[in-house]
């Protein structure tokens, strides 16, 4: 399968990332628009600390939890011949009605900045896509936008690490269940840094390549 | 950059234009634009044999270096003119 120019896996992949581009622009939008308005939106955010808006009657709200359970819990599996097994360091999505306050105006405005930058990483990325549809993958600003998604990716993960804490300290601060002990543990992925690392050492190929290929068309 | 083509000069020397001179040596007259403008950063071997056979000249009556500096100092006159 062709990976570069027209009918190939790139222009497959432009048409993948302008069709999450328009999502996530709408789901901006509509988050601001009923933000303002001030009516029936409920901020989600997942267990792995990833955005999204619900909106209509009833909407809940959703924040990341990390909790343990009782030691007295039995859990066993008999078709295994276990008799004992613990739960532990558990993660799910606490779901709540929304009440105006200060947690919940933060919840939005990092709802909203999150989905920003997650539409700016896309607009980085449909940048770079048309390059190659258009086979030419070594333009000098693929180097600053790979560049820039490879920051957006390390910096990203730190704050989607920090969310996810805050959201689970004020999970353990406020919330109370019987057998449940909600508590705050930092949980970052290592893998997306080193992913960001990786786009960082491939943004200075690119660099490089668009010097030579420079080079290259003013060699006569 | 320090080095500089004089192709500009040979031509009128010779009397030929670009487009003479492209026809006989096989090259576009946009890569000897690129050459006579003095925008290119590098000259292949075989363009430079081609040339100073068609131009019955040496390298050396090609290509020239100039210093930085050099390169500067004429401009400034001309501008307070």
């Amino acid at each position: 399968m062709k990976a570069l120019g027209k009918a190939s896996l790139s222009s497959f992949l432009v048409v993948l990332v302008n069709i999450g581009w328009f999502c996530v622009a709408l789901a901006l939008l509509v988050t601001v628009l009923f933000l303002v308005a001030g009516e029936h939106v409920g901020v989600q955010i997942d267990s792995s600390g990833a955005p999204s808006v619900e909106v209509g009657h009833g909407v809940m709200m959703s924040i990341p939890v990390s909790f343990s359970v009782d030691p007295d819990l039995h859990v066993s599996a008999p078709s295994l011949g276990i008799s004992e097994a613990q739960l532990r360091d558990a993660r799910a999505v606490l779901k709540f009605a929304p009440q105006r306050g200060p947690f919940f105006i933060a919840n939005a405005v990092l709802l909203v900045g999150l989905l920003s930058l997650i539409l700016w990483a896309l607009s980085q990325l449909r940048g770079v896509l048309r390059t190659l549809r258009d086979g030419k993958p070594f333009e000098p600003a693929n180097a600053r936008r790979l560049r820039r998604i490879a920051w957006l990716a390390i910096l990203g993960e730190l704050v989607r690490a920090a969310v996810v804490f805050f959201e689970n300290q004020y999970a353990a601060s406020h919330f109370v269940s019987e057998g449940l002990h909600f508590s705050a543990r930092p949980d970052v992925n290592v893998f997306a840094i080193v992913n960001g690392l990786v786009i960082l050492v491939i943004a200075e190929v690119f660099r490089i390549g668009a010097r030579l290929d420079e080079d290259q068309s003013l060699t006569v | 950059m320090a080095i500089r083509v004089k192709l500009d000069h040979i031509l009128l020397d010779r009397r030929l234009s670009l487009t003479d001179l492209a026809d006989r040596i096989g090259i576009t007259i946009a890569n000897l634009s690129v050459l006579k403008t003095n925008k290119a950063r590098a000259i292949r071997f075989s363009t430079l044999d081609a040339l100073c056979r068609e131009l019955n000249c040496q390298p050396g009556e090609l290509l020239e270096w100039t210093s930085e500096e050099s390169e500067r100092a004429p401009s400034r006159p001309a501008a307070r003119r």
